[in-house]
């Protein structure tokens, strides 16, 4: 464990748990999604949380940002329980604490604008008049490496990578504290990813933003984050400085999941066995 | 599976794409090229359209008006339909009907749709008790047979052209209602959806603003399959003297004037606007079949 | 050389859509060779998919050709009648389709599926249908197959539903292949499950196969000869060594590069610059241009394909310059260990 980013924690999370139910009685079952989780988050800090499908950790990412009720433990953001909130009043965290989608092909309303969608949160969260809607909705273009022109455009008229800045545009427009990266890159061709990747790397400096990176792709996480959760069966089974991690990791099931990432050099060992021809 | 793949190709070679290959004019022969139904049943219903709006230049006589010529006299060319036994001209009359007709078909979809559409919306995005309630209640009206449903209530609120046109729109909502509640339901935890909150969208915000505009396609094609069943009620109705005001030029009515001369021999006097309502129909119908294989290519065969 | 079981030849067409003529093919050539495993690889939009689906001759209705041949064992597939391709479909070429659980029937047991799938192309009785199925189920390493041979596709995981998936596709071994894009989707632990029992099946069965996949890593796991698609054209093709060791052409260049920054984590954070071009509105000349570091004038004419060693091809002006270069991979440098490489 680190200590040092706990000094002004941003986001602490203890004892987060969140309990499924599912079927009908008599043979309801209860599924543990997320069991028992602590994590704490710095301002300015990149956590990643890694993980492979049903290991809990978008069902963590979605407590936290109230999108589902936990079923237990405490939620501390920026001096608010969030897990205290009335469930009406939730949608102002939103102000401070965001996400970027994994597809931006179902996170984009087809039918609006680029426009509409960067502007909406400017108008429901901070009340912008239109002018300031329209100056502060260039401005993001720019943040995110696209032009005025853009704005105008409908998400299907736009490539992939153009698709997710928007998504970035959007998400950022109110200047979060926090921002959940779900999987933001892997519905991108791996040509473009790297751009995006950037992107948020700059954001996150220029604009001093928190991440919590949810990804099953350790060379993004490896790109993205300082700090690294591995997360298995709805618990935290690894945690440390990302390339500690990655060079030594401790837990099998780490060693595990970086074992199977395929490698270019795979054809290299197949031949060198006499395997394939 | 094909299409699917088609799709991908072409990033997303549905209708949303609009590049820059094609011009408008292009873009509708292109849409029109995919479905003959579409085709025939837009130049149908356009066809109709336009007699109803130039009723009153296309009609050779008063359609009210008695005696204009010798009654029951067969077709000729001053009476291209003949004339009915109290002699009014059977042209005039189906036409001004026609005019009639659209005017009931197109405030009942629309009232249907409207009403239709805001109950499913809210019950599909609440779901849960909402949802339920609501459900249940569309389901006792729709366990009804409708045209013995529209029946029972012209006869209790009795006939008038409104009165007809809120019967046919009470009937017709649940349809839309359901329709929307389904696409609701699977859309409500959509990316977008959730996205939609968290930039600060209330609930009815989320769900008419961004659900609902997602999910009118399958709606807009089943408006016009209702549109057809209107037509079809409001002549029934009609035709069993119960739904316009009698002596009103209306296809159902003039089809039950007719009936006792088909025997005789008079035939024109009913089959005419028994045409119209056939041909009116069939466009709906086509039109229906055609806008949903548009929208849904993985429908077509 | 072994004989090529399949060859793609100049293959052009397009899509004719609402939004105009999609070019999605726009070059293609492919030989696959009898008994190898050839890479299919390109992003979204390059045209991977469609290159296949034109060995079966399964190419959506509003498909226009321009120009190309596809021939197997010599013969131009193109020209057969239709039920001449039904019989090949199946006996000739056999395709594992991506997303196998909107792939696999939901009214019929996996084991249903198997015997169906057997006896349309042998006089196999029902209950050799079921051993054969069995034996198949092992063979894609099902761990209980007495009870998956039961189930039905919704009651499998997406590492099961994929391995039934490729036991449909080989219970009656067809001479190719097509496996799309077998692993997208799973996580990576079931990844690497199914790419080491895919490379065990086809060394044991001796299978010809063509792998559509836009990851390199799975091609760097199980192909010999690899295409490198890019906007419907072939941009390279050759030998995996070659291609990773020494590409010839700059998008392959660029696209490994990446690739090991984004995927491997490797150095710093490299990308491509600019997007894929729009298919609707591609430039003249070469379709990379416009993010190529090396463009000139030159390449506004469209490139020829250089053969810059026996069975390597690159469709670039300075093919011979690129293949000169030494490769961009840390790996082929012998540099420290990848991540996460045992």
């Amino acid at each position: 464990m680190t200590s040092d980013p706990a000094a002004n924690p941003l986001l602490t999370v203890r004892g987060l748990t969140k309990h499924f139910h599912q079927g009908v009685w008599p043979r309801k079952q209860t599924i543990v999604a997320v069991d028992d989780i602590d994590l704490h988050v710095a301002r300015g800090e990149s956590v990643g949380l890694v993980g492979e499908s049903g290991s809990g950790k978008t069902t963590t990412a979605r407590s936290i940002l109230r999108l589902v009720d936990p079923t237990a433990g405490e939620i501390r953001f920026d001096g608010v329980k969030v897990d205290e909130i009335p469930r009406a009043r939730v949608r102002r965290l939103y102000r401070n604490m965001q996400m970027v989608f994994q597809d931006p092909n179902s996170s984009l309303n087809p039918r609006m604008t680029v426009r509409e969608i960067v502007t909406e949160p400017l108008k429901l969260h901070l009340k912008m008049s239109k002018e300031e809607q329209e100056e502060r909705a260039n401005e993001i273009m720019t943040l995110v490496g696209m032009r005025g022109f853009h704005l105008d455009r409908y998400p299907g008229q736009l490539s992939g990578g153009q698709r997710q800045r928007v998504g970035v545009g959007r998400a950022i427009a109110t200047h979060p504290k926090l921002v959940f990266l779900d999987e933001p890159t892997s519905s991108l061709d791996v040509s473009v990813r790297g751009q995006v990747m950037q992107l948020l790397v700059d954001l996150q400096t220029k604009m001093n933003m928190s991440y919590v990176l949810i990804s099953h792709d350790l060379g993004v996480v490896r790109q993205l984050s300082r700090r690294v959760l591995v997360m298995f069966n709805g618990r935290i089974v690894e945690e440390g400085l990302t390339r500690k991690v990655f060079e030594d990791p401790q837990d099998d099931y780490t060693k595990r999941l970086l074992a199977a990432i395929p490698s270019m050099d795979g054809y290299r060992r197949r031949r060198l066995r006499g395997g394939a021809r | 599976m094909i299409d699917m793949t088609a799709d991908r190709a072409t990033e997303g070679g549905s209708l949303e794409v609009i590049g820059p290959g094609r011009s408008r004019w292009g873009k509708i022969r292109y849409v029109f090229g995919q479905s003959k139904s579409l085709t025939a049943g837009t130049i149908l219903v356009g066809i109709f359209i336009l007699i109803a709006f130039l009723a009153r230049f296309i009609t050779t006589h008063d359609p009210s008006a008695v005696l204009v010529g010798p009654p029951l006299s067969g077709v000729s060319a001053d009476h291209w339909f003949g004339t009915d036994k109290v002699g009014s001209d059977v042209f005039s009359k189906t036409i001004a009907a026609t005019a009639l007709d659209l005017r009931i078909t197109a405030s009942a979809v629309v009232s249907a749709l409207v009403v239709g559409v805001a109950l499913g919306t809210i019950a599909g995005y609440y779901a849960g008790m909402v949802d339920l309630i609501l459900l249940r209640l569309l389901e006792i009206l729709q366990s009804i047979p409708t045209l013995l449903l529209a029946m029972m209530v012209v006869v209790a609120i009795g006939p008038g052209e409104f009165n007809v046109v809120v019967v046919m729109a009470f009937i017709g909502m649940p349809y839309y209602a359901r329709l929307v509640r389904a696409e609701i339901l699977t859309k409500r935890t959509w990316e977008f959806a959730e996205a939609a909150r968290m930039v600060g969208g209330s609930p009815i915000r989320v769900a008419f603003r961004h659900l609902l505009p997602n999910s009118l396609s399958p709606v807009l094609a089943y408006a016009s399959v209702n549109a057809a069943w209107v037509v079809l009620v409001t002549a029934a109705l009609g035709f069993l003297g119960i739904g316009i005001e009698p002596g009103t030029a209306e296809w159902g009515s003039m089809i039950a004037r007719g009936q006792t001369e088909i025997i005789t021999g008079e035939w024109w006097v009913s089959v005419f606007p028994g045409l119209f309502v056939l041909i009116l129909t069939t466009g709906f119908y086509l039109l229906g079949d055609g806008a949903r294989d548009v929208m849904d290519p993985r429908s077509r065969k | 050389m072994a004989a090529n079981l399949v060859e793609i030849q100049d293959l052009e067409g397009y899509f004719d859509t609402i939004g105009g003529d999609v070019r999605a093919i726009n070059g293609v050539n492919v030989p696959i060779e009898e008994g190898t495993v050839t890479g299919l690889v390109g992003e979204t939009g390059s045209g991977k998919t469609m290159t296949a689906l034109n060995i079966p001759r399964l190419m959506p209705e509003n498909f226009r050709y321009v120009s190309g041949r596809v021939l197997f064992r010599g013969e131009d597939v193109l020209t057969w009648p239709e039920e001449r391709m039904e019989s090949f479909r199946g006996d000739g070429v056999g395709i594992a389709f991506q997303d196998p659980k909107a792939a696999l029937n939901p009214v019929f047991t996996v084991g249903e599926q198997l015997g169906r799938a057997l006896r349309t192309h042998t006089e196999a009785t029902k209950n050799e249908a079921r051993q054969a199925a069995l034996r198949i189920l092992e063979r894609v390493r099902i761990t209980d197959p007495r009870r998956t041979i039961r189930q039905y596709a919704h009651e499998l995981s997406g590492g099961m539903a994929q391995r039934v998936m490729v036991a449909l596709a080989v219970i009656h071994p067809p001479k190719l292949l097509i496996l799309d894009e077998p692993t997208t989707g799973l996580d990576v632990t079931v990844q690497a499950e199914i790419i080491s029992m895919l490379r065990d099946l086809v060394e044991s069965m001796g299978l010809t196969v063509l792998l559509i996949t836009h990851d390199l890593g799975v091609v760097g796991e199980l192909c010999d000869n690899v295409a490198v698609m890019y906007a419907g054209r072939t941009m390279e093709f050759g030998d995996i060594s070659q291609v990773f060791e020494r590409p010839a052409n700059p998008y392959t260049r660029e696209l490994l590069r990446s690739t090991e920054s984004v995927e491997g984590g490797v150095g710093d954070l490299y990308s491509i610059r600019g997007a894929p071009p729009d298919l609707r509105n591609l430039p003249q000349g070469c379709f990379f241009q416009d993010r190529c570091p090396s463009a000139a004038d030159i390449c506004r004419t469209v490139p020829p394909v250089v053969e810059v060693e026996p069975g390597h091809m690159s469709m670039c002006h300075f093919a011979e310059r690129y293949h000169a270069m030494p490769g961009p991979l840390h790996i082929t440098r012998g540099g420290p260990e990848q991540g996460g490489n045992k």
